[in-house]
């Protein structure tokens, strides 16, 4: 397999994210140039200054929007009423045709999926799959059109800090009418109990998640028994003391390892520490910051000591995420947080040394692992919710999503599936600890359309923790009260 | 204050060679004219006489002092250059005193030095404009004031006049040449024009090819070219040539040629006999020619040369007749009175005293050396 | 006059409309272009800016709340500052170097092509290539900055980590990028300047040092002109070494104003207070411009 078929292997499985993507796919000519055309780009003849042209993006995409809107929420709201006679036309004998979108996580995707189709449609012969395979480029600006245009995918799969804006944009159905039917109240009891609220916006069940991403260590057990060391470290303490075992010097090798900065998303390699200890983004009602308290303090002068008094890990700004991934793939990490989804790399990439994972050792109040959730999302203006809904019903049902999950290799929301057994078709013991230990410890993004702007603003205050420069307690301030500002509006 | 030795210097480029092994000695206050068609290497010999070119071999003396490894802004030479050249984002008065500028000369000294020249040139009430405000004449001005205000030892003048139209050319001469007289600098002038030439240099180079053909002063090398090319490059409109074959006939040199039998006459063809030492036999292949001024319009019945007019040209002072002859064309030059006209037939005699032979190679026999 | 005066008229029309007509009929596609992505969407965006909501969500007027929220928006400013700091080393750096290749390349005779191929690449190849390699020369472990400095004894830096480099380390890729093409205009201007004006110099007894200042570097001027407003405008937009390398960090010391909009704009679902802060920029740039201009003139 080709570096450059990897690359695309890797992004269809979502196991790197775009601007990895980007910085990647060089080889494949995959340029910047779509977000340079808009941003960058002043054309070498005209002396018009870039500031029209980059605005000239967002209004020619906003403006069409904008006018669509109207009509988009007029169809929404229509579509209710037109719905119900849309089944009944469907029961009396017609063919509904169900636009399913989804981005790809394997380079089998077509073949994965026209299986399950053809599965449902022999089961449900009045309904047709119409399925098309986005791409994870592009995903903002077409789903965007979609959805403003009015004529959006009955069901689209969706990330959670994804479905957002068209959550809050009521561009989702509510599913509650369905879930909460008691004809599938064993269904949903299945489900673990943060992905399920994960798909709830403002009281609104917008979305049934399917895979989940989770954070964790990866630790290098070489080293670990060369530090005299097995197991998992209880508490942080002894994570300290672990971390600084591993940590020589004159070998190269740093005990303890994660992304540090905004571009690099930061935040799902810090973000966990502060759950551990009843921190979050935003406060219970996400009407302030809920990180500028004792609790996130504490959390960031424990992650700052790692960098800057006992220096486990290298500097940051040295090592850039994929340099962390190498180091380590190279031996020199002893624990290196990172995404569940790295295990099929690591796995492929025959590493010279053994390894397992563990969650990092629990903070004040609870341990979790910082990761996100995907959804089967059905548009508001869907004209067939009924066959909508039984197409979610069905790819979300235990056997189907646990196939394809396990096809993906990826972590499911649901805990009455064993996967990844041994013996079984898919035997992978890490893959079953993902499954059993970390999957139901997953804790998501609290749900605000201002999320992204959250999650800048403490990252690039974090930047300054990680890199020495703040005071945990001046940098969470900061940040803090641009986000009570942001939240103000 | 200076003489020029150039000492069998030739350039080439890569396989190109621009000047073949020229040698010349130029006079203190010569007004020396380098001449010669475009590419004929008098650009490239100007440069390296003022240390723009490198020279692949030779000597190049100024003042007896040997100047090949001398940078050009110490070689006490001025150059004026056919473009100008002149700096489009200085003042006319900056241009002037750019040299003294750069050789570190005082800034009210400049001053002064600027204005003088600027008076000699009548350019004092241009000194504040840009060249791109000044007429073609005004930076032709520009351009020697730049350069007589280093005084110079040596004036290196490349094609100073070319951009010039005709009237304002024909009064710079003159101009240059009470310069000359003003100054008594040596100056080095290169033209492809053999009007400024003859009408300017106290002595001629011809160069053809990077070779030099002849030296002289104007009025010899037109009476006496060396040969054929010379002949033709000198003189408006240009020499007639009439391709042909010397015979002895009657105890008389005869050309002969299907337009013509033209015996010698015996002054002539005692010309012939002392260079020929036997060289010129019977039937050897020579060509003729005649200014357009040398001929006599005659009787065209009897007459040895007849030729039928084709055009007729009236310039003012003169009149130039084109004439065809058997396998031959002629132009002649006469009073604006002639009354010719197209069809006419008119007989021609040469003006035996203005009359070249040339040998099949083109070499002028009255040239060939007589010891040989 | 055998026509009346409105007969001259109508035949001028047509004589007018029969010679222009064509250069119309070939610019029309041009102009379509120019109203549709440029005159159109300034006015868009324009409005944009008296104006919130999303793409999904309706707009509502909010009058000048975006204007006054980005002079009020510290990050803003910084991203403003920023770029200012990034552009008076960038800029400078630059042209020092491009002006610098291009006099060497002037007098190469040998391998010409590829030498000027081997200069021109880093403009084409693709900012993410760019971005990198430039990992490779920043890197703090094996990094070529880092290594020069071990070599000479001196203490390594951590360049992208440490905020006080960062943006200068930006600026060298961006300068490493951009020099072969400031090499190239420059070379093509000091080629188009006459030989013989230099000649004239040396005989007037200038030197290398001074032909370059007193001559090369006047007679460039229509460039320079051209060079300092272009690049002005182009370097007011830095954004993408920035979005790959740094995303702003560390702790918004590489943010640019590009950046910062791009941000609001796509990320934060801000399209208005994008918009606004795109005026801005728009507003710099031009006086900036303008001012550029007018100095440059004046001097002539």
């Amino acid at each position: 397999m080709s570096e450059i078929d990897k690359l695309v292997d890797q992004l269809k499985n979502r196991k790197i994210d775009r601007r990895q993507f980007l910085i990647k796919g060089a080889a494949l000519g995959v340029s910047f140039s779509a977000l340079g055309g808009i941003l960058a780009a002043c054309g070498g003849a005209t002396a018009t200054p870039a500031a029209t042209e980059t605005g000239t993006a967002a209004a020619t995409a906003t403006t069409a929007a904008a006018t669509e809107t109207a009509t988009a929420t007029a169809a929404a709201t229509e579509t209710a009423t037109a719905a119900a006679s849309a089944t009944t036309a469907a029961s009396t004998g017609g063919t509904v045709t169900i636009k399913y979108w989804k981005s790809a996580h394997s380079d089998h995707e077509k073949e994965y999926w026209d299986k399950i189709i053809s599965d449902f449609e022999a089961a449900n012969p009045n309904i047709k799959i119409d399925h098309t395979i986005t791409t994870w480029e592009t995903w903002d600006e077409t789903y965007t059109a979609a959805f403003a245009g009015g004529d959006p995918p009955d069901v689209s799969y969706m990330p959670d800090q994804y479905y957002i804006k068209f959550a809050d944009a009521n561009q989702l159905m509510d599913l509650k009418k369905w879930v909460d039917d008691p004809s599938w109240a064993s269904e949903k009891q299945a489900f673990f109990e943060n992905p399920w609220k994960g798909g709830q916006y403002k009281s609104v069940q917008v979305g049934v998640p399917a895979f989940s991403d989770s954070f964790f260590i990866y630790a290098n057990l070489d080293l670990m028994q060369k530090a005299g060391l097995s197991g998992a470290p209880a508490t942080r303490d002894e994570m300290v003391q672990w971390a600084k075992k591993m940590t020589d010097a004159a070998a190269g090798t740093w005990g303890y390892g994660a992304a540090t900065s905004a571009a690099d998303s930061a935040d799902f390699w810090y973000m966990q520490y502060f759950h551990d200890d009843g921190a979050n983004f935003l406060n219970a009602d996400l009407t302030a910051n809920g990180f500028n308290n004792d609790a996130g303090i504490g959390s960031a002068t424990f992650l700052q000591s790692l960098w800057c008094t006992e220096k486990v890990a290298p500097q940051a700004g040295s090592y850039n995420r994929s340099g962390l991934l190498d180091l380590f793939k190279g031996g020199k990490v002893g624990m290196l947080m990172e995404e569940a989804s790295q295990h099929g790399d690591f796995k492929t990439a025959n590493l010279p040394f053994k390894y397992d994972i563990f969650l990092q050792p629990g903070g004040k109040v609870k341990q979790t692992s910082f990761g996100n959730f995907g959804f089967n999302c059905m548009a508001a203006a869907s004209k067939n919710p009924e066959e909508a809904w039984k197409w979610i019903a069905y790819i979300d049902s235990a056997p189907v999503v646990s196939d394809i999950a396990q096809k993906y290799g990826f972590a499911i929301c649901r805990g009455d599936v064993k996967m990844y057994v041994s013996g079984g078709p898919y035997d992978d013991p890490i893959y079953r600890k993902i499954q059993e230990e970390v999957s139901p410890k997953i804790q998501g993004f609290q749900m605000v359309p201002q999320i992204r702007e959250v999650v800048q603003d403490l990252n690039s205050q974090m930047e300054g923790v990680f890199g020495c420069t703040a005071t945990p307690a001046d940098a969470l301030k900061t940040a803090g009260d641009q986000v009570d500002q942001l939240l103000k509006g | 204050m200076a003489n020029v030795e150039i000492l069998e210097v030739t350039k080439k480029y890569k396989e190109v060679t621009a000047v073949d092994n020229v040698s010349l000695n130029i006079e203190d206050q010569e007004f020396l004219v380098l001449l010669g068609p475009s590419g004929c290497g008098k650009s490239t010999l100007l440069k390296m006489i003022a240390g723009l070119e490198e020279i692949t071999r030779g000597e190049i003396y100024i003042n007896g002092k040997l100047v090949n490894y001398t940078p050009p802004k110490d070689r006490d030479v001025a150059m004026v250059f056919q473009n100008y050249a002149l700096y489009p984002h200085m003042t006319v008065k900056d241009n002037i005193g750019f040299s003294l500028k750069m050789g570190r000369v005082h800034k009210g000294e400049i001053g002064k030095q600027v204005e003088d020249v600027a008076k000699i040139l009548q350019l004092d009430t241009f000194l504040e404009r840009r060249p791109e405000q000044l007429s073609g004449g005004q930076r032709q001005r520009v351009a020697l004031g730049r350069a007589i205000v280093r005084k110079p030892a040596v004036f290196l003048m490349d094609e100073p006049l070319s951009n010039l139209d005709a009237k304002l050319r024909i009064q710079m001469r003159e101009e240059l040449l009470r310069l000359h007289d003003r100054l008594q600098a040596t100056i080095i002038y290169v033209t492809h024009d053999q009007i400024e030439a003859m009408t300017m240099g106290s002595r001629i180079v011809l160069l053809r090819d990077g070779v030099v053909q002849q030296i002289g002063p104007p009025q010899d090398v037109y009476d006496h070219p060396v040969n054929a090319f010379v002949a033709g490059f000198l003189g408006s409109p240009s020499i007639n040539f009439f391709e042909g074959q010397l015979v002895r006939r009657d105890g008389t040199w005869v050309f002969a040629s299907p337009a013509m039998q033209l015996a010698f006459p015996a002054e002539v063809g005692a010309k012939v006999d002392a260079v020929n030492h036997g060289r010129l036999g019977e039937s050897t292949p020579v060509s003729i020619g005649v200014r357009p001024e040398n001929f006599q319009v005659v009787d065209g019945q009897n007459a040895r040369m007849k030729g039928e007019i084709s055009l007729v040209e009236f310039v003012g002072s003169d009149k130039y007749v084109y004439l065809d002859m058997p396998s031959a064309h002629c132009l002649i030059r006469t009073s604006p009175w002639f009354h010719g006209k197209k069809g006419d037939t008119i007989g021609l005699e040469p003006d035996w005293e203005h009359f070249q032979l040339f040998d099949a190679e083109g070499r002028s026999v009255f040239w060939w050396n007589p010891e040989a | 006059m055998q026509y009346s005066e409105s007969e001259h008229k109508r035949l001028a029309r047509a004589y007018r409309f029969k010679k222009y007509g064509v250069a119309y009929l070939f610019l029309s596609p041009n102009l379509l272009f120019f109203f549709i992505f440029l005159v159109i969407p300034f006015f868009w965006v324009l409005w944009l800016t008296f104006n919130s909501g999303g793409i999904l969500t309706p707009t509502k007027f909010v009058g000048l709340q975006n204007w006054s929220r980005v002079l009020q928006d510290p990050t803003a400013w910084r991203s403003l500052l920023n770029t200012l700091y990034y552009m008076a080393i960038a800029i400078p750096t630059v042209f020092a170097i491009g002006m610098g290749l291009a006099l060497l390349l002037k007098r190469t005779t040998k391998f010409v092509t590829p030498i000027r191929a081997m200069i021109y690449f880093p403009t084409l190849a693709p900012i993410v290539v760019g971005a990198l390699l430039w990992i490779f020369v920043v890197h703090p472990d094996f990094g070529l900055f880092n290594t020069m400095l071990r070599l000479l004894g001196l203490p390594i830096v951590n360049w992208l980590g440490n905020p006080a480099t960062a943006l200068p380390t930006i600026a060298s890729l961006e300068v490493w990028r951009g020099s072969g093409y400031w090499t190239v205009l420059f070379l093509a201007a000091l080629l188009a300047l006459p030989t013989e004006l230099f000649d004239a110099a040396k005989i007037d007894g200038a030197g290398a040092i001074r032909r370059f200042w007193h001559l090369t570097l006047p007679l460039l001027r229509p460039t320079w002109l051209f060079a300092i407003v272009m690049a002005t405008i182009w370097n007011f937009q830095l954004f993408d070494s920035v979005y790959i390398l740094t995303d702003g960090g560390p702790n918004y010391s590489t943010a640019t104003a590009v950046w910062y909009i791009y941000k609001n704009t796509f990320q934060f679902d801000k399209p208005g207070y994008g918009a606004a802060m795109s005026f801005f920029l728009l507003i710099i740039t031009l006086v900036l411009a303008v001012v550029e201009l007018r100095l440059m003139r004046k001097k002539a």
